[in-house]
């Protein structure tokens, strides 16, 4: 399991990279899409928090034409193991909500 | 030719929301901020568009091409930075965009790593300040004088004022119900700066005044002295005498401010507070000193 759970930008910007690259736009929208409007990652969190996970190693920075300013960012292996541990944390608080709460609203 | 307006304002830096607020009242208006700066801000006159902007914290960039790329993704434009280490960001306004459109800090751990970046650096300046004047303040108790008083007392509150900042700044308070402003601090801690020198410098140019007395005839004698200004000052005496002899310093009505004493070789020094004034420094046989006083007496008031 990971050391402690993610903030919901760290984890979005970790699920957003798991199909495959994406640069911050692209997953400030996605994210936007993913959690029905609710989370929006500012660029000021975006910049801080993508400088966190490439220091971290959970992801890196691709090459990109110079005329494009967007920045394109993988996730490594190091990440997708913290993505999939923080998954299988968030599947196990779920499944103790439905034991519990059930479908109550 | 763009009209431009300058700005002579100091928010200060746990107030960077309130700053914001108003360069976005100001942008509604049709001034558009070219330059933020800490004292001076620069403005253009566009009445044709709204911006939002946004102010950020951030004296240790690691990638400051990437850092103002992933600004720029999100469509804001970098206006300008400070020597500090906060840097303007604007956005055209759309006022259909939700408001966290127009936010760079959108989750709470950012929000306090930003506020945590000014915080440390702000208990550091604080309690190096408060530090450096509470030595000032000891040293200026050796010697006091109004100029010394006043400067500490402005210093002591500018080191509160910046440890009360950093600790607001990440406890800004519950939403809705702002902090009450500190502005007002800073231009009291100026004003008592400008005032402490200005009172020194006089004070430097007409307060000084020495006597010198060589083979004194026998005492009583005086010797009048001035003071130009109210404040502390201190009287040296150094003299070679061969009787006992009490010294003085009086007032018009006679009242004592100071007394010393001594024979032989006498070294006093006395601190009084005095008016602006015309005293009295009076030389006197001490009791069952016999008359007949040679040598000199050499009076210094500062």
């Amino acid at each position: 399991m990971g050391a402690e759970p993610l903030t919901e930008s760290y984890f979005y910007i970790l699920l957003c990279l798991y199909d495959g690259p994406s640069h911050g736009y692209g997953i400030m929208r996605r994210t936007l899409e993913l959690s029905g409007g609710h989370v929006h990652i500012g660029s000021g969190t975006m910049y801080g928090a993508t400088g966190n996970m490439m220091k971290k190693g959970w992801i890196e920075e691709l090459p990109t034409p110079d005329a494009d300013r967007r920045r394109l960012y993988r996730l490594t292996a190091a990440g997708r193991r913290v993505l999939l541990d923080e998954a299988e944390r968030l599947r196990h608080l779920a499944a103790a909500v439905d034991d519990i709460i059930g479908g109550e609203r | 030719m763009k009209k431009i307006k300058r700005r002579y304002v100091m928010y200060p830096a746990w107030e960077y929301k309130q700053e914001i607020a108003d360069i976005n009242a100001l942008s509604d208006k049709g001034w558009q901020l070219k330059k933020g700066g800490c004292f001076r801000s620069v403005f253009y006159w566009d009445e044709t568009v709204r911006y939002r902007y946004a102010l950020d914290y951030n004296n240790h960039i690691d990638d400051p091409a990437r850092y103002r790329d992933t600004f720029a993704e999100q469509g804001w434009e970098f206006v300008s930075d400070t020597f500090n280490g906060w840097h303007f960001f604007r956005k055209r306004y759309d006022p259909s965009l939700p408001p966290e459109e127009y936010e760079i800090y959108t989750d709470e751990q950012s929000v306090q790593d930003m506020a945590g970046r000014w915080s440390r650096l702000g208990y550091t300046f604080g309690a190096i300040e408060l530090a450096m004047t509470a030595l000032n303040g000891l040293m200026a108790l050796r010697r006091p004088s109004v100029t010394g008083i006043v400067i500490t007392l402005a210093c002591l509150l500018l080191g509160v004022v910046i440890l009360t900042g950093a600790w607001r700044i990440r406890h800004p308070g519950v939403a809705g119900k702002p902090r009450k402003s500190l502005r007002w601090c800073f231009s009291t801690v100026f004003s008592l700066l400008a005032l402490g020198l200005l009172f020194g410098v006089l004070r430097y140019y007409q307060s000084s005044a020495s006597e010198y007395v060589y083979d004194p005839s026998a005492p009583p004698w005086t010797w009048e002295m001035s003071a130009p200004l109210p404040d502390f000052y201190t009287m040296d005496v150094e003299a070679d005498t061969d009787a006992m002899v009490n010294i003085t310093v009086t007032n018009k009505d006679g009242k004592v401010l100071a007394e010393m004493g001594g024979g032989g070789d006498l070294r006093a020094s006395q601190t009084m507070f005095l008016l602006p004034g015309k005293y009295d420094v009076t030389v006197q046989y001490a009791d069952g000193t016999e008359p007949g006083t040679t040598g000199y007496f050499r009076f210094e008031v500062d």
